[in-house]
């Protein structure tokens, strides 16, 4: 009888303290894999030409998607606050609008989840065939750095490209918007622009890049992280990029949510 | 010689207890046993590829674990792990391959002129044709 009462007891303490556990070497292997690749970049450890590459692969390639992307956040929000505003507010807020929810909010945004599907995964899946392919134990053993060659690179190349992408996606995504308020409602670039200005503030701006400049940190860190603790063969690399993929949307999500109260008061 | 002391490794299970083991210099020594106990996991070890929970390693008097950090770039240099797996790196060319097996201060001191013909020689040397495969990816060669 009180063992039915006490192994669920247990059994309950025994799932939290696992929790814990793994939340914690997590929070430790992240540190450690910051502090590396802060001392690799210190020492001049990492190659000027890998991160040329991480640049193209994550910047230049990454352009058609965070076009297509922010083209359709800009279309969808005019589109909608056109729809909410025709009988209520005069028709230049719709610029205000849209320009405040793509800067704020929808570039840097979009573009993480876009970047957090294109290059996370692509990290995590790279780096954990890696390991279970035992190449990173071939670097260690010929004396190489594995997170100077691959780490530092990817990590220096999302914090300098995520910036990058979040200006292209606002332009496109404003233009975009302005283009579908003179389609849709007859709201002429002056007006669009007028009610755009009105509520503008350039801290905006320094917010939403601000934003842009964690969640490029964020995603190159978590997906090298997850890579690198791969393990088991194919099965294991396609569990690790999913777990992965989660793990940095959910954190892309909570520093979403912090930025208001840390940033907007 | 290589001295294997007191070694012991677990993952939720113990792999390893207590491995006690000496390799002499010029000795050849073989490791058998059934699959799960722990032979890749002993050799890596001698690398640090794998840290042991408890003991220590020796190569040539040097201890892997308990003297200097130089004590293992120097052990790394002695010793050629051949892994289980393709020895290739698959993101990496030919070129980057093979140059992978000079010493990371060695190439830095090296014109890259230099550093192109040890590349070149040795690619020669296991008759491969350099200027056909130097800029290859290992995806891109012949398994054969």
């Amino acid at each position: 009888m009180a063992n039915l009462i006490v192994s669920p007891i247990v059994g309950w303490f025994a799932k939290v303290g696992r929790a814990y556990r793994i939340t914690l070497e997590h929070a430790g292997a992240l540190g450690i894999l910051a502090w590396d690749t802060a001392v690799a970049v210190v020492t001049l450890k990492v190659r000027f030409r890998d991160v040329l590459r991480q640049l193209h692969i994550m910047g230049v390639q990454s352009l058609p998607i965070v076009f297509v992307t922010a083209s359709l956040a800009g279309i969808v929000t005019s589109q909608q606050g056109g729809y909410q505003l025709i009988s209520s507010s005069p028709r230049y807020v719709l610029g205000t609008l849209v320009v405040q929810s793509v800067v704020l909010e929808l570039g840097p945004l979009l573009t993480a989840v876009v970047l957090v599907g294109r290059i996370g995964a692509r990290i995590t899946a790279e780096l954990g065939t890696m390991v279970v392919s035992e190449q990173i134990d071939a670097f260690k053993s010929l004396g190489r750095d594995p997170v100077a060659i691959l780490a530092a690179p990817r990590i220096i190349a999302g914090v300098l490209t995520m910036p990058l992408l979040v200006g292209f996606a606002n332009v496109i995504g404003i233009y975009a918007g302005m283009l579908m308020a003179d389609l849709d409602g007859g709201l002429g670039k002056e007006t669009f622009f007028y009610g755009a200005r009105l509520f503008w503030h350039s801290w905006d701006l320094f917010y939403g890049f601000s934003k842009s400049v964690v969640f490029g940190l964020v995603i190159p860190v978590i997906s090298v992280h997850m890579g690198l603790r791969t393990r088991g063969g194919a099965e294991g690399v396609g569990l690790q990029t999913t777990q992965a993929v989660m793990f940095m949307i959910l954190t892309i999500l909570i520093i979403d949510a912090l930025f208001p109260p840390l940033m907007l008061q | 010689m290589i001295s294997y002391k007191n070694i012991h490794k677990a993952f939720d299970i113990p792999v390893l207890s207590g491995v006690d083991l000496t390799v002499e210099t010029g000795e050849m020594f073989a490791l058998f046993g059934p699959s799960g106990t722990g032979k890749s996991v002993l050799l890596k070890t001698t690398l640090s590829l794998i840290v042991p929970d408890i003991g220590d390693v020796e190569v040539d008097g040097m201890s892997v674990y308990n003297g200097p950090s130089s004590n293992l770039d120097k052990i790394r240099r002695k010793i050629g792990y051949v892994f289980q797996h393709a020895a290739l790196f698959d993101s990496l060319n030919v070129y980057e391959n093979v140059s992978m097996g000079l010493p990371e201060d060695e190439i830095a001191g090296m014109r890259t002129a230099d550093l192109s013909r040890r590349v070149w020689e040795a690619l020669e040397i296991v008759n491969l044709e350099p200027r056909e495969i130097l800029s290859k990816l290992p995806s891109e060669l012949s398994g054969a």
